[in-house]
């Protein structure tokens, strides 16, 4: 049990966000002029803000958002990259040459910049910044998904089920993604790690969530002028840390259980 | 403490054991193997039997963090400090030196041959270096030496490496070359020329070799000692001649019963495979499971390799008294 | 080796093309009609006189195909229109924030190849050990740190606790190093691991075994052998690398407010001005292929058998 302890912080975070309606002490936006940064107390277990806002509230709320859109953006593209990627893998060819080179490109290409055409485009808001990241986050998914779709063909199960009649749908659901899925686990671990981390950047540059909603980056971002207060922005940025750090280290021991049932 | 003078390479319990958290398995047990000055000492046994651990061994290439080393080794009466990495560079590549199995993993894939060569060498010396380079290429029968320097390994042949190799290895004039599967990546027909070079140049330059193979043909072409390997153990070694024409172990009889001949007989394979590293744990014959002449007595007791007669010892408790 | 390098360059050039496509639709794209969103974002009343005006100017009576190759005409001539803010030539605001970030990365370069190879070797050489444990930790924490809040936690304690270095500002060397180091973090996190793994692989390789049978010592084999193979993966990566640190330079610049690129762009954004975003774009994608070209050329040069053409 001693390993699983890096899981059992975050799973209780998780659980205090899910349930924020019900364990939230205060409304997150109900800002209280009389109470500007109040220390840590009963009635504010991590104090309040520079409008009197309670912190902990905050904290629970926000991390539905951050949590809530990384998660989405994280299994939306990954639903399409490995749609795409075993799609590719399968036709191969033209198809399969133009989607590997463009996702050879966009992989190393400044995110950032994606994220500026869409908010530029769409406006600001949490909408483009999911749009964005969608637009490259894809990729990892859909060059393991196309690989692992071409090993798989190789195999003579899925000659025979060929044989047999099945046709390609039937085979891509039934055996490759099913062969493919224990591979992507450690993956979309990681993955999400790197989308709760650009969620909370875009939304501290403002141009993701806006105020007055909580989310984490953007608590860190409110944090930023009143420096002399560092509660504002020590919890929110602990906890992306603790979240992040932790699916991190499950995404690699997934790997390495992986690869020690390969071996 | 002197050794036999005619022996210019032997080890007294050379044993290699790999390190499991505070566990150790025995991966080579004790074992004795000697070098005539001049001569061929061929080692054979199917991989995994231990035969390239003697050799890594034999030259310190063993982490200590991984491995433990036991026993002595002598060359022309001086000990080796195998379990020093530091103090080995005094004998690895001046006085003792290897080739490897795999011709081209070998190679530093960023370097040309030449600069192979001329690795670790000073500006001055440079052209000398590089002159007795390419002698040295030219008598591995390689055409254009000069030509040849300017490569990179990933551009040549097999065969083509692995006489580079051998001229990179002995261009230091070492006593002794470890030969490790020297001819095992390679097609039938350079392994032939491969080995009538290496041959000619123990002649040339009464050069001492260790060759491990586990190819009887290639063991029994070249060397006049044999030792024969099993699940890390010698189970039987003696003279080329005397091994080849009276082999005692079960073990030796079917490895060359098994090889190819002109002959119109069918050949025989061995059954079942060898035990892995750490399997077998000690008690009885490790090779009773696959021995054709198994008997009760044979899971008693590991029997203790014993002499039959000259320079013929054997590890089976069946065939002592034949001898 | 040109051969390569050409090669490596055609495949870049539709990115360049896309790029700009983008940069140029970015206009007209925007809900509504682009000559209201222009008198929208300098604050001029919409009249018809004045639509009509713009119009004009932005030369949107012409088909679109027309509008797009007249624009990259002008484009390739450096002109990229005027700042609506500041009435300045684009290419001229650009220069300057382009010098900033420039020194702002390359000086994050600067860590991370200084620190990672210090800690990847150290972790690669102690493996399994307690330094290696520490170096793994480190790793740990400073990829999940995000870069913002770990700006914040360096000014809070050197700037504004121990007074060490200024809170914000770009005048000087040492308002440099926050921000280098904040940039650098998480890539000195990911390349310690890449290159200790990378290490420790090689070490295995039958080549380090053989350059010992030779008679080479342990340093020598280290120095010569494992240290430039491990390096290669590193190089590769750093390729894969660049557009992330040009990302985390629009953060790191807002953190500490940098006068670089990125604070250029996202205040462009905030105020709808749109020859700069349309500036920045194009920049971008102009630094990506260039630092792209560069950091292929250099694993061209460290590894033979890419240069050769043996392996892709």
């Amino acid at each position: 049990m001693k390993g699983r302890i890096y899981l059992f912080l975050p799973v209780l975070l998780l659980l205090a966000c899910l349930l924020a309606p019900w364990l939230a002490p205060c409304d997150p936006n109900q800002a209280d002029p009389t109470m500007k940064f109040a220390e840590m107390s009963p009635e504010h277990w991590l104090g309040t803000d520079y409008l009197g806002r309670d912190i902990f509230s905050r904290l629970l709320w926000g991390g539905r958002r951050t949590m809530g859109y990384g998660a989405l953006v994280t299994a939306v593209s990954a639903l399409v990259g490995t749609g795409l990627g075993m799609l590719s893998g399968l036709a191969g060819g033209f198809f399969d040459g133009a989607v590997m080179k463009g996702s050879d490109v966009l992989r190393s290409f400044p995110g950032v910049v994606l994220v500026l055409i869409v908010v530029s485009i769409q406006g600001v808001g949490i909408r483009s910044i999911c749009l964005a990241m969608l637009l490259t986050r894809w990729i990892w998914y859909a060059r393991m998904a196309r690989n692992m779709t071409r090993v798989e063909m190789g195999r003579t199960s899925i000659q025979a089920s060929r044989l047999a009649g099945s046709n390609w749908f039937k085979i891509l659901r039934r055996h490759i993604f099913i062969s493919i899925l224990p591979e992507m686990l450690p993956v979309l671990s990681l993955d999400f790690g790197g989308a709760l981390l650009a969620i909370s950047s875009y939304s501290f540059l403002g141009l993701g969530i806006l105020p007055p909603e909580a989310e984490w980056g953007m608590m860190i971002n409110d944090g930023r002028n009143y420096m002399e207060h560092p509660g504002m922005m020590l919890w929110p940025g602990l906890c992306v840390v603790l979240i992040v750090i932790s699916v991190n280290l499950l995404g690699d021991k997934l790997r390495d259980r992986l690869e020690a049932r390969r071996s | 403490m002197k050794e036999n003078t005619a022996d210019l390479l032997s080890t007294q319990g050379l044993a290699v054991s790999m390190r499991d958290g505070k566990e150790l398995i025995p991966v080579v047990h004790p074992c004795d193997i000697s070098v005539k000055r001049g001569g061929c000492t061929g080692i054979i046994g199917e991989s995994g039997c231990g035969k390239s651990m003697i050799c890594r061994a034999l030259l310190g290439l063993h982490a200590p963090e991984q491995w433990q080393i036991g026993g002595q080794v002598y060359l022309d009466g001086e000990q080796v400090p195998i379990e020093s990495d530091d103090a080995m560079d005094g004998f690895r590549g001046r006085r003792m030196t290897m080739i490897l199995q795999e011709p081209l993993s070998a190679f530093d894939s960023r370097m040309t041959i030449g600069a192979h060569f001329l690795e670790g060498c000073r500006r001055k010396q440079k052209a000398l270096r590089r002159q007795g380079a390419e002698e040295w290429l030219k008598r591995m029968d390689l055409q254009d030496p000069g030509g040849l320097m300017k490569r990179y390994p990933f551009e040549l042949s097999g065969g083509m490496l692995q006489r580079v190799m051998i001229a990179l290895s002995l261009m230091t004039e070492p006593e002794l070359l470890i030969a490790d599967e020297p001819t095992t990546a390679l097609d039938s027909t350079v392994q032939r020329d491969i080995l009538l070079l290496l041959a000619e140049l123990k002649k040339e330059w009464n050069l001492s070799l260790l060759l491990v193979s586990h190819d009887l043909r290639v063991i029994s072409r070249m060397a006049d000692r044999i030792y024969v390997m099993y699940a890390g153990q010698i189970v039987e070694w003696g003279s080329m001649e005397e091994l080849m024409e009276n082999p005692l172990h079960p073990y030796t009889k079917g490895l060359i019963r098994s090889r190819p001949s002109y002959s119109k007989e069918r050949l025989t394979a061995m059954t079942g495979r060898p035990p892995r590293v750490g399997e077998w744990m000690g008690a009885g014959c490790p090779f009773a499971p696959r021995c054709p002449e198994a008997a009760g007595e044979c899971s008693g007791e590991l029997p203790e390799l014993k002499q039959t007669k000259g320079e013929h010892f054997v590890r089976c408790c069946r065939q002592w008294d034949r001898g | 080796m040109i051969r390569y390098l050409l090669k490596q360059m055609l495949e870049l050039v539709p990115l360049l093309f896309l790029v700009s496509a983008a940069a140029f639709f970015l206009i007209r794209l925007l809900p509504g009609d682009p000559a209201t969103a222009y008198l929208n974002s300098v604050n001029v009343p919409v009249t018809e006189e004045s639509l009509q005006l713009v119009r004009e100017e932005l030369g949107l009576d012409d088909s679109v195909q027309v509008q797009y190759v007249k624009w990259l005409g002008q484009v390739l001539q450096g002109d990229l229109g005027n700042s609506y803010q500041t009435k300045q030539p684009v290419i001229q605001e650009l220069k300057t924030d382009l010098k900033y970030t420039g020194i702002l990365a390359l000086a994050a370069l600067v860590w991370v190849l200084v620190l990672s190879a210090f800690f990847g070797i150290l972790a690669a050489e102690k493996a399994n050990s307690f330094w290696d444990r520490l170096i793994r930790g480190f790793t740990f924490l400073g990829a999940a740190m995000p870069k913002f809040w770990l700006g914040f936690l360096l000014v809070l304690l050197f700037s504004l606790k121990w007074k060490l270095f200024p809170v914000q500002g770009a005048t000087s060397l040492r308002c440099l190093i926050l921000p280098s180091f904040t940039l650098a973090c998480s890539y000195i996190a990911t390349y310690t691991k890449l290159l200790r793994n990378s290490i420790l692989e090689i070490k295995n390789q039958p080549y380090v075994a053989y350059a010992r049978v030779r008679g080479f010592t342990r340093k020598q084999v280290i120095r010569r052998h494992v240290i430039p193979n491990a390096l290669l993966p590193v190089c590769t990566a750093l390729g894969l690398h660049i557009g992330g640190i040009l990302s985390g330079a629009v953060i790191v610049e807002n953190v500490f407010s940098w006068p670089g690129l990125g604070r250029m762009c996202v205040s462009a954004v905030a105020s709808r001005n749109y020859p700069m975003i349309q500036g920045y774009i194009l920049l971008m994608a102009v630094i990506f292929v260039v630092t792209n070209l560069i950091s292929d050329m250099a694993c061209a040069a460290l590894n033979p058998r890419i240069r050769l053409g043996a392996e892709k």
